[in-house]
């Protein structure tokens, strides 16, 4: 291959895995157990001088208990994190290594309560505790000039308590509604800056800053979450399903989409950060044709946020101390409708969905600079309105069959300069309003050809082997686009991973 | 385009352990240059207005944004430009050069006043600006020069600066600077080469005495980057040693005499955090992981007919003060090796062969591309008939203006 001849290159590597554990263990009539653990890694360098890596870890444990005939009870504890890191070996004397991590421990006790046959009451209480250390950076190697930096760690303990009632009222009309209270409490240690009002927030407007002790209670959130739904018969097979929720989430994501690696972190609710809110309306009307063979279904959704967030323009993105002072929170909405058709059956089954929907923000602030683009909404980080995917299987015979895979996404928006201008005696680059532009449509194809094993029922595991080719049309699709300013002049660049087919073996095996 | 693609795990060893199976890809990636395939670019006003406390006849610059393969702003010529004030005063602006709007009268900014720009485009357009008031003045203490060696281990000239505010009602402050430096040009000579005569066949050349100055010439540049220095949670409104300028010792400009002009503006918290994100947009970094969020920068001028234009530049109204030093190398490197000069010199003798249009030194000439500086009695350098040397190293109005600037003592 030429590339191996190109230095930059040459050291590229690039690993993935991941790892699925689930063992179930029914003890007894009362009793059964269920566990699952989960581990992945991607690791993977663009240019030979940095090394990201990225980790989720899983497990869960799920207890369930049947107490008599009416109730039963599920204890689950559940834990997970996430990590990702960087290695960055440049040429120059600022190499370093960053890290971040997002860690998630929850208890829940749900319990069920068969009242009737008509009404069936689900109830329980749950606690999550979240950690995030929001990242630190430090030198790597002995020439480094990086200084070590460490954001403060974040903590914080949300509760809830639930009910809910599965009604159903006839043979057509299933109605599941249900109240949680959720309560957020941000947990220390920390320190807390209280900001002057009437100015934008900024270092300079700290006209206090609050140290709490570990364990301390810095702010309490909360409020109570309604959840409707209801599915209704139009015809035997026809349905009909309607919901409606409105939730808090206090882990927030900061996504950021202007570097080589587009980065996401994330950052809990605390004095100066609000909760976010949601309210998402659906409504949706499913067909099954010809008994089950076909089904068709149309489904769409109207979501309104609170306190959601982005970054103000300027904004540091990473290992910001004040990172309250670097963002702002605003209005969301997001809209969209789904097309699917499925076939269940069949030598050739598989299904093509269409997604059209679209994701707007809203910064309007007092000051100028807590405003984006003028106060008016504008697309989100997340808005790429077309979305198509198609999935057809094909089975030759009971252990060959080939599988496609094709996906087609509208390009995400990005922020691009779009020319110079002077001012005080300096050349300096304009840029667009937020997210006027997008980078290139993605599209992808995958096919593969599936082998099973042969079907003796005694054999001590189940196994098949799948030979895929991944990109099958070699398409360059952008991960992400950016730009570089180098001696004034404005540079552009594109990010791509697999732009060429890629072919793969698996071996599964099943016990 | 690049790519590689390597596998590097496939864990089989455990794989007994688990139920269902792993998986492994082959991954390759590149980082390319992005073309656009539509044009994104954005034909903007640009307004750069200053007016300060100073009374003199301000100045407002109207441009246009203009494409990264174009070198220069357009100017926005034919506007009707005016700044009032609270007081109910009117100051018009008149286009003396293209671009250029100067004041009728002097004016100076005055403490409790609100001012505000109007701007009226050739093509019927309408501009205000939100009102602003000039800050409360304040005095540089002092201005010096100071031999360093930088963060960098680079030595060199710091320009350093005090500044005292007992009000301490400033706070606030952005720096610019205006430096000129004394220029000799190393092969100068009194004399020049000129083509008399030029033939199929035949050509003279003269030399003569040079019509100009062209051995001592001053420099002039301007700051380009964004100084600004707050000192809000400090016990007091001072600034000590904050450096403006770091010159290294090796740069041309220090070799004979330097003179820096430093003007220190008390911003209002509104212009401090427009240059402040100015200056972050601006910045190169070193790494693409340290990137800032890019975005349009508003500007405190709005269009009175489309809330929605975008408008790049600010008006600011800010008090100034102003300070001028002087230094010669000897002063701080007396006796040491003078810093190498622009460019290095080297001498050539292009010969006079070829035909009419053809000849190497004749061409040289008339483009001014080379300066005479000796008879070529040698031929060490070539066959023509000068020794002949770069127009930077021959001819200082090259680097600089010959005109001896009103401020400059020796």
């Amino acid at each position: 291959m030429k590339a191996l001849d190109d230095d930059e290159l040459a050291n590229s590597k690039a690993s993935f895995y991941d790892f699925i554990v689930k063992y179930n263990h029914k003890i007894n009539q009362n009793n059964e157990i269920k566990t699952t653990a989960y581990f992945s890694k991607d690791l993977f360098s663009i240019t030979s001088d940095s090394l990201y890596s990225y980790s989720n870890r899983l497990f869960s444990f799920n207890w369930g208990h049947k107490f008599n005939e009416k109730n039963t009870g599920n204890i689950i504890l559940a834990n997970s994190q996430y990590k990702f890191n960087i290695d960055y070996d440049g040429a120059s004397n600022d190499d370093f290594l960053l890290g971040y991590q997002v860690d998630e421990t929850e208890v829940k006790l749900k319990m069920k309560y068969l009242y009737t046959k008509a009404h069936t009451f689900t109830y329980g209480l749950s606690g999550k505790y979240y950690s995030v250390q929001p990242g630190e950076i430090n030198p790597s190697g002995n020439e480094s000039l990086i200084a070590p930096k460490s954001v403060a760690k974040e903590a914080g303990l949300e509760t809830a308590l639930f009910a809910s009632d599965n009604y159903e009222v006839n043979d057509r009309l299933l109605i599941d509604i249900g109240i949680r209270y959720s309560m957020f409490a941000v947990l220390g240690p920390s320190e807390q800056h209280i900001y002057a009002e009437n100015v934008p927030k900024s270092e300079s407007a700290v006209i206090e800053t609050k140290t709490y002790d570990k364990g301390a209670i810095v702010k309490v959130y909360g409020g109570p979450e309604f959840r409707t739904s209801l599915r209704y018969y139009l015809k035997p097979d026809v349905s009909l399903k309607a919901s409606y929720n409105n939730s808090y989430q206090y882990i927030n994501t900061l996504s950021n989409n202007t570097t080589s690696s587009p980065i996401d972190t994330w950052k809990l609710s605390d004095l100066n950060i609000k909760p976010q809110q949601g309210t998402l309306y659906s409504l949706g009307i499913y067909k099954n044709i010809n008994s089950a063979d076909y089904e068709l279904s149309l489904e769409g959704y109207y979501k309104n946020l609170k306190n959601t967030l982005d970054f103000k323009t300027r904004a540091t993105l990473l290992l910001n101390d004040n990172i309250e002072t670097e963002i702002l929170q605003g209005e969301g909405k997001a809209y969209g409708a789904e097309l699917l058709l499925k076939k269940n059956i069949g030598k050739l089954n598989g299904w093509i969905s269409y997604t059209y929907s679209r994701s707007f923000y809203k910064f309007d602030g007092d000051f100028r600079e807590e405003q984006i683009n003028g106060g008016n909404f504008f697309p989100s980080n997340f808005d790429k309105p077309h979305d198509l995917s198609v999935v057809a299987n094909y089975a030759f015979t009971q252990r060959f069959s080939v599988s496609s895979n094709f996906v087609y996404q509208t390009g995400r928006p990005v922020t691009f300069p779009i020319g110079n201008y002077t001012f005080n005696n300096s050349d300096f680059v304009l840029y667009s309003n937020r997210n006027q532009n997008r980078i290139p449509d993605y599209y992808r194809l995958d096919l593969s050809f599936n082998v099973e094993g042969n079907h003796k029922k005694k054999k001590l595991a189940h196994s098949f082997w799948s030979l895929s080719i991944y990109n099958v049309l070699g398409r360059n699709n952008p991960y992400s686009v950016f730009f570089v300013t180098d001696e004034g002049e404005v540079k552009a660049y594109q990010t791509s991973i697999f732009t060429i087919p890629i072919p793969s073996l698996t071996y599964n095996l099943k016990f | 385009m690049s790519m590689i693609a390597k596998i590097i795990r496939f864990g089989k060893n455990k794989m007994q352990l688990f139920l269902v199976g792993i998986c492994s890809f082959l991954w390759n990636s590149c980082v390319e240059p992005f073309e656009p395939t539509v044009d994104y670019f954005e034909d903007i006003l640009v307004i750069d207005a200053l007016i300060t406390n100073q009374n003199k006849q301000h100045e407002i610059t109207l441009t246009r944004s203009f494409r990264f393969e174009e070198k220069e702003a357009k100017s926005e010529t034919n506007a009707a430009v005016k700044i009032t004030d609270s007081n109910g005063n009117t100051y018009i602006f008149k286009e003396t050069d293209e671009g250029k709007y100067v004041s009728e009268q002097s004016f100076a900014a005055i403490p409790d006043l609100e001012y505000q720009l109007y701007i009226t485009t050739e093509n019927g357009k309408s501009y205000t600006s939100s009102k602003m008031k000039v800050p409360v003045a304040s005095t540089i203490e002092n201005l010096h020069a100071e031999r360093i060696t930088n963060s960098d281990g680079i030595e060199g000239m710091s320009i350093l600066l005090d500044s005292y505010d007992p009000t301490g009602d400033a706070r606030l402050y952005r720096y610019e600077y205006e430096e000129t430096w004394k220029i000799i040009a190393p092969y100068w000579t009194p004399y020049d080469a000129v083509v008399q005569i030029e033939g199929q066949d035949t050509f003279s050349l003269n030399v003569i005495l040079r019509e100009q100055e062209e051995r001592v010439c001053y420099g002039t540049q301007f700051s380009k980057n964004i100084i600004s220095k707050s000192t809000l949670g400090l016990s007091e409104d001072r600034i000590n040693n904050f450096s403006i300028r770091f010159i290294d010792r090796d740069n041309y400009i220090l070799t004979y005499r330097y003179s820096i002009l430093v003007k220190q503006y008390v911003v209002s918290p509104e212009t401090f955090s427009y240059y402040d994100v100015l200056k972050k947009l601006s910045q190169s970094e070193t790494n693409a992981f340290s990137e800032n969020q890019p975005g349009f920068l508003p500007s405190n001028i709005f269009s009175v007919d489309d809330p929605n234009e975008n408008i790049a530049g600010y008006f600011e109204v800010s008090s100034v003060d102003e300070k001028r030093i002087f230094f010669n190398y000897d002063d701080f490197f007396n006796g040491e090796a003078l810093p190498p000069y622009y460019e290095a010199c080297t001498i050539t003798a292009p010969s006079t062969d070829g035909t009419y249009g053809k000849r190497p030194l004749l061409n040289f000439l008339y483009d001014n591309a080379l300066r005479y500086y000796g008879p070529n009695f040698t031929q060490e350098f070539g066959a023509g008939p000068f020794e002949m040397v770069s127009p930077e190293c021959g001819d200082c109005t090259t680097l600089g203006s010959n005109i001896v600037p009103d401020f400059w003592t020796e």
